[in-house]
């Protein structure tokens, strides 16, 4: 082997060392932590009572925006309030009975079905129940 | 296919002539050509810089409370970014360095003269702006030494006659260091400062090109045929590569051996840490600012300091334009820089030797105490002691104090003013006059006699402060407590009083998988020994002394439950370690072994290319480079 493949191949070689030395920490770097913050399984959201028919409250479940709704025969709902077509946040709109998507008018009823706009799917439903203390716990479905 | 590529390359970007240019470029041999590398090296350092701030300024996230924690997220929790903010700091330093030396160098070859009085000046500017990069950047941490060096510096900026107050404040953003500081450094440091390089650059840059490398006259006015030459391309080039792999081999080995650390949280109204230096760069102006009389003629010293420094640095900077023209070396400049040299390495090494407390920040501690009336001190101990002391009442998180005030009162007001290091907090807004009272109060409490006598008085202060505690007996807690004090902990159960929860700010080692939370607070994993278990986790929980949590808590104090549900979870969660049920926190990151094979690797494959490459040059070039090089360069400086 002549002295220049050589040098070329030790180059090469080089070269490659630093970019792996280089590119794969800044790769590492790059990528957010994991973040190892509890999987929330339950949230309390308040006293049962506070929450009278026809109306509603938004509470945090984990890093999503959550929507407790008590229709008008007194049954609880609760769903992950993040629309299924692109995500905004979905509000309850009392006067018309039903759950809305302000970003492109998308709604939905008040069980969670996707009702008339461009979502496709009905909205994400989580477990409500009430506890000993009277306290609404909502949890994964 | 390549061809086709190569061609493409050429029709657009005219590839050959720059190729024939760089073919042309010689670079002079002699016996200073070394001081030729130092400029590649300080833009290698600066490409370093460029590349390490980018990927800092993913989390870095200016403002003055979240600047500190988010320097600190890099560092522990996010990969390699320990790794990347010490590489940033070292470099830095490192940068400063070699700017130095290349200008010093210049300098001393007469590289300024004319035509290169332009590759001159923009090297000076350059130099300029690395010092305000270093100056800027030390800021941005918001840690207390960074803290109190800006201070201090611009402090030394306003005293500068005319210009220095408007200067301070516009850099300051006001009268003090606030977050409207670090919003204006920041800019400095990541938008006009590198932007200003950058231009400056590039014009130094095609400067060089233009003239090429400065000869010194030893050189020059040697017959042409002994001017010995090497190629830009490829023989400097291929130095250089070499140089700035080693180069990035030292930097990463420095950062990777000695992590730069990070200091606590600059707090503005702390009094100034022990061992407030400068950076070394500016160590030798501050140590000949202490050196002057406080008068020299018609100024103030300082002053008349700053003015000096000024004449100085523009003497330096127009070099090209005052000093004697001829053809050989002026002796003028030549002294100028080797006093600028002497002066600078002796102040320096001056002011290391120095007591590394430095006298740059003022004591300003004021005149002792007056003794205080007793009920402050009452006052004070019962808001901000009681939770973790007492005196005469036996050990909570804190030792007893009976008789404390037996111990050296100095070092007392001190340790009391500034608790770091232990586990106390720092006791909000405290100054000496407090301290004072607070010891006074502790002093007469530990005497029985003295103390009967203020019991009477005592009674009546007595029932306004203390807190009822939640009774704790020596029983195990129920798992219904602990799983409380989880959900407490987490936020899944809201506290009664509306506080946020302790994960906002804390996490904790608790199950397999970390609860990480907020990275404003400490860790809290080994709270519960640290804080002396259930009797002084209890005092700690119900006043939460600390500065940053008191007035927080303060409103929303917590419940009696509350307050029992997550001792219960902390002594759990030792529980669990001790019990081995946890897994250890892991030592180095795995990181670390990955750079050190790197660095080993790759030392290995440039000792070879640097042995075949001497191997090529002894056989082909032999003749043409050492062929009677070893004559001896006569001085050029
Ligand atoms: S995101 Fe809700 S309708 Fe499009």
């Amino acid at each position: 082997m002549s002295r220049r493949s050589i040098l070329k191949a030790l180059a090469a070689l080089l070269s490659a060392f630093w970019t792996v030395i280089i590119v794969f920490p800044i790769f590492r770097y790059l990528q957010r932590p994991k973040d190892d913050a509890p999987q929330i399984s339950e949230v309390e959201v308040g006293p049962e009572s506070d929450i009278l028919p026809g109306s509603s409250k938004t509470f945090k479940y984990g890093k999503k925006p959550g929507l407790l709704i008590r229709d008008d025969k007194g049954e609880l709902h609760a769903f992950e309030a993040v629309c299924s077509h692109l995500a905004c946040t979905v509000q309850h709109r009392p006067k018309k009975g039903d759950i809305y998507c302000a970003c492109h008018s998308g709604v939905y009823d008040l069980a969670g079905g996707n009702v008339s706009g461009p979502p496709p799917k009905p909205l994400t439903p989580l477990k409500v129940a009430v506890n000993e203390n009277g306290l609404v716990v909502v949890s994964k479905a | 296919m390549w061809s086709h590529i190569d061609n493409w390359l050429e029709e657009r970007f005219k590839i050959s002539i720059i190729k024939k240019v760089l073919g042309k470029k010689e670079v002079p041999q002699h016996s200073q050509s070394h001081w030729y590398y130092f400029g590649g090296v300080a833009l290698f350092l600066f490409i370093v810089q460029i590349v390490t701030g980018l990927l800092l300024l993913v989390y870095y996230q200016p403002g003055i409370e979240s600047s500190h924690p988010s320097v600190q997220y890099i560092m522990d929790k996010v990969e390699f970014g320990w790794l990347i903010r010490s590489i940033h700091s070292w470099a830095a330093n490192l940068m400063v360095l070699v700017v130095f030396v290349h200008m010093f160098s210049a300098f001393f070859m007469k590289a300024y003269r004319a035509p290169r009085e332009i590759t001159w000046l923009t090297g000076f500017a350059i130099f300029i702006c690395t010092l305000g990069l270093g100056f800027s950047g030390y800021l941005l941490p918001w840690d207390e030494i960074s803290f109190f060096a800006t201070k201090v510096g611009l402090e030394i900026t306003g005293a500068a006659p005319i210009v220095g107050p408007f200067m301070a404040d516009m850099l300051r953003g006001g009268e003090s260091i606030t977050g409207a500081t670090i919003s204006r450094f920041f800019e400095l440091h990541v938008i006009l400062l590198p932007a200003a390089i950058i231009g400056l650059l590039t014009l130094h840059l095609i400067m060089v090109q233009v003239h090429g490398m400065s000869k010194p006259y030893s050189y020059a006015n040697r017959p042409k045929k002994q001017q010995k030459t090497i190629s830009f391309f490829d023989e400097f080039l291929f130095h250089d590569i070499i140089l700035w792999t080693m180069m990035m081999g030292v930097v990463i080995f420095i950062a990777y051996a000695f992590p730069w650390g990070l200091g606590p949280e600059a707090d503005t109204f702390a009094p100034a840490p022990e061992g407030i230096k400068p950076e070394w760069y500016f160590m030798f102006m501050f140590q000949i600012l202490k050196f002057l009389p406080a008068h020299i003629g018609p100024f103030e010293g300082e002053i008349f300091g700053i003015l000096m420094f000024g004449v100085g640095a523009l003497l330096w900077a127009l070099v090209p334009f005052w000093e004697p023209i001829n053809k050989t070396t002026s002796k003028l400049a030549t002294a100028f820089g080797i006093f600028a040299v002497i002066l600078i390495v002796s102040m320096t090494t001056w002011g290391y030797i120095e007591s590394p407390e430095g006298s740059l920040v003022e004591g300003e501690l004021g005149a002792t105490g007056v003794s205080v009336a007793k009920q402050d001190g009452s006052a004070l101990f019962k808001q901000n002691c009681s939770a973790c002391h007492t005196i005469g009442g036996g050990a909570l998180a804190g030792p007893d104090l009976k008789g404390v005030t037996d111990k050296d009162q100095e070092w007392l007001t001190q340790f009391i003013l500034d608790p770091s290091g232990s586990a106390m907090p720092v006791i909000p807004g405290v100054d000496k006059q407090n301290v004072q009272a607070i010891l006074d109060y502790i002093e007469i409490e530990s005497d029985p006699e003295k103390a009967a006598a203020a019991a009477e008085e005592e009674k009546l202060a007595a029932t306004q402060s203390t807190k009822a505690l939640a009774v704790l007996e020596v029983k195990p807690f129920s798992d219904e407590e602990i799983e409380n004090g989880r959900k407490l902990f987490t936020g899944v159960r809201p506290l009664a009083n509306g506080g946020p929860s302790c994960m906002t700010c804390h996490s904790i080692r608790q199950t397999e998988e970390a609860i990480s939370g907020g990275h404003l607070g400490n860790d809290l994993t080994h709270v519960y020994k640290k804080l002396g278990e259930r009797k002084g986790l209890e005092g700690w929980l119900a006043s939460l002394p600390n500065a940053t949590m008191q007035p927080i808590y303060q409103a929303q104090s917590l419940e009696a439950v509350e307050i029992t549900a997550l001792i219960a979870f902390f002594e759990d969660t030792t529980r669990r370690i001790e019990a081995g049920e946890l897994p250890k926190p892991t030592g180095l990151p795995e990181s670390a072994k990955f750079i050190l094979f790197g660095l080993g690797g790759m030392a290995l494959v440039l000792v070879f290319l640097a042995m075949v490459y001497h191997g090529r040059l002894r056989g082909v070039r032999k003749p043409l480079v050492y062929g009677n090089n070893h004559e001896s360069d006569e001085g050029e400086q």
